[in-house]
């Protein structure tokens, strides 16, 4: 029997979910604002508690690693980070613009996963997708996760020249930008919140494909530096 | 017997301490972002946040083996939940609060200046109340009597720059790099004291401190008199700030009959304010608590301490708590 947990803490949402050998027993999304580490704790609680299993039943847990904003998304790679080496176990570290993809694997177009970095600025990665003969999903990578401006990566997709569907809060934001264009759907405010469910899922995939890191290796992929560090490049110093 | 893991991360040092009974620190690890910071000058928040998500684990690690303790021998977990910086705190307490569940033992969340407060206790659990005590940081300057755990009373404080701050902004004004307490310290032994006469704002009224006036005096010294050597400056701007702080102090301890001068914070490391508060402690026959360098500075061990206390007498806090920046001291009268 294998137990992963899931956490994601990358957005506005507190995501997470709990799977014992890839089905899932519990999971939940909270709005947490700006109060991710005080929805946390008690969630995770809850979770284990209607899960009837404890932490010490864990084999590996998954965490969304962002791109996202960072005083958020550190509160869930801490606590995936503690909990996994105070258990030793691995943990499976996820982007959670995959996450945000993920569920539109069977769409067939180029899946754009968009949130909203600040600053008129996006997180993006794109994906393509679709179903294969013996009717599995695929969904495959087009870039990395990259932070830019909202307008230049719509640029980007309308290059691309085929038909996307645009997923993530960061659709949302930048509706105003996203929207006009034949070529491009954004999707529901239902798909902007990454689903622990998913999380947990890629995350037990990932862990028998042997990707389980040291737990204390994980780290938030931030994509920017900080203000501080850009400043200082800027005077060259 | 109650073993208690404490973790620090409100500013730039990564820290955690094993305490048994608030009173016995069995370890005390303390990982230290300086020169991370120096560069720029001052602790940049996001530079320090990400720097504590990459050592707590290492820092909690050491802290156990070192202690001889394993997580399973834990009673409690307690982390510095505010005041703060605000990402910086949260690591601490995320990872707090996930040892705490995954050990299924109590958290609990302490206040960073009750814990300063309690550090001098772990030099010496006899001590007598109430006590008068100084803390001096980067960020705070404040004088408290201190009665027992949660008996509190602050009796006067900054009302602009605090004593570290100052020190800081000083170092940086004679080109000395940051941060500029211990080396303003170092220099000032080669200087002279009464070389310039810098003002002691409002040194006659009540016990509240202003230090903002006396850096820009010092900072217009040193434009004024570009020759004068550094050691000289230092030296006088020290003299001026240990004077008030020491004549303050003192004054607060004949007002609360306190027959103990206690020291805390980062300033509290300074040489010449802990000969200083020795001095007067014996010519008034008082006793002076100065923490070693290690409790004074932000540590794990005063986190450990303080929330041992705090457990005997509120419980374990929620894990529905998170980190609030700018928590208030919590105080009586
Ligand atoms: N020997 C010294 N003399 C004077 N000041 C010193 C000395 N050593 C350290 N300091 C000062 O102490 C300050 C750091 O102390 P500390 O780490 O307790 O403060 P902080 O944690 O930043 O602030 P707070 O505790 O108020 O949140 C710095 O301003 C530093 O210059
Ligand atoms: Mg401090």
């Amino acid at each position: 029997m294998t137990t992963v947990l899931g956490i994601d803490t990358a957005t506005s949402h507190v995501s997470i979910a709990i799977a014992v050998d890839g089905v899932i027993l519990g999971e939940s999304s909270l709005p947490a604002d700006r109060r991710h580490a005080e929805v946390l704790t008690p969630a995770l609680t809850l979770l284990f508690a209607e899960a009837g299993l404890r932490p010490k039943n864990l084999d590996a847990i998954g965490v969304g690693i962002g791109p996202g904003l960072f005083t958020g998304l550190r509160v869930g790679v801490t606590t995936a980070m503690t909990m996994g080496h105070a258990l030793g176990v691995p943990v499976l570290p996820v982007s959670t613009l995959d996450i945000l993809a993920i569920p539109h694997a069977r769409d067939g177009r180029v899946v754009a996963s968009v949130l909203d970095a600040r600053r008129k600025e996006v997180f993006c990665a794109t994906y393509r997708t679709g179903v294969l003969d013996h009717g599995d999903p695929v969904i495959e990578r087009l870039t990395d996760d990259e932070v830019g401006s909202a307008q230049e990566f719509l640029d980007r997709l309308l290059q691309l020249g085929e038909r996307v569907l645009v997923v993530g809060g960061g659709a949302g934001v930048y509706a105003e930008v996203f929207a006009g264009h034949d070529s491009i759907e954004v999707a529901g405010p239902e798909y902007s919140i990454p689903s622990g469910g998913v999380l947990v899922l890629r995350a037990s995939r990932d862990l028998e494909n042997g990707l389980g890191q040291l737990a204390d290796s994980v780290r938030p992929r931030y994509l920017r530096k900080s203000d501080a560090e850009l400043n200082w490049n800027k005077v060259g110093k | 017997m109650t073993t208690i893991l404490g973790i620090e991360t409100s500013c730039d040092e990564t820290a955690a301490a094993v305490v048994v009974d608030g009173l016995d620190i069995r370890s005390n690890v303390i990982s230290t972002q300086v020169e991370l910071h120096a560069r720029y000058g001052g602790v940049v928040p996001e530079v320090a946040s990400r720097a504590h998500l990459e050592s707590i684990n290492a820092v909690i690690t050491r802290a156990l083996d070192e202690a001889g303790v394993s997580l399973g021998e834990l009673d409690a977990v307690a982390a510095c939940h505010g005041p703060g910086l605000a990402g910086a705190l949260l690591v601490g307490v995320s990872a707090g609060k996930a040892l705490a569940l995954v050990l299924d033992v109590p958290y609990v969340g302490v206040h960073h200046l009750e814990a300063h407060l309690h550090a001098a206790w772990l030099e010496d659990p006899s001590v007598e109340m109430p006590m008068a005590v100084l803390l001096v940081s980067g960020g705070h300057t404040m004088i408290v009597s201190m009665e027992g755990t949660g008996r509190y009373r602050i009796l006067g404080q900054t009302v602009d720059d605090a004593a570290g701050e100052a020190y800081d902004k000083v170092a940086r004004a004679l080109g000395l790099g940051y941060p500029g307490g211990p080396v303003i310290d170092r220099i000032a032994k080669d200087g002279d004291p009464r070389a310039v006469a810098f003002p002691r704002p409002m040194l006659n009224e009540g016990l509240d401190f202003s230090f903002s006036g006396l850096k820009t005096a010092v900072m217009l010294e040193i434009r004024r008199n570009p020759d004068r050597p550094a050691h000289d400056i230092a030296a006088s701007f020290q003299e001026a700030v240990v004077e008030t702080l020491v004549y303050k102090l003192e004054k607060a301890a004949d007002q609360i009959g306190a027959r103990t001068l206690v020291l805390g914070g980062g300033v509290a490391a300074n040489s010449r304010l802990r000969a200083r508060v020795a001095e007067v402690a014996e010519k008034s026959g008082r006793r002076a608590l100065l923490p070693r360098h290690d409790l004074c500075t932000d540590n794990g061990a005063m986190i450990a301490a303080a929330a041992h206390f705090r457990l005997i007498s509120d419980g374990p806090t929620s894990l529905d708590d998170g980190a609030t920046p700018g928590l208030i001291l919590p105080t009586i009268g």
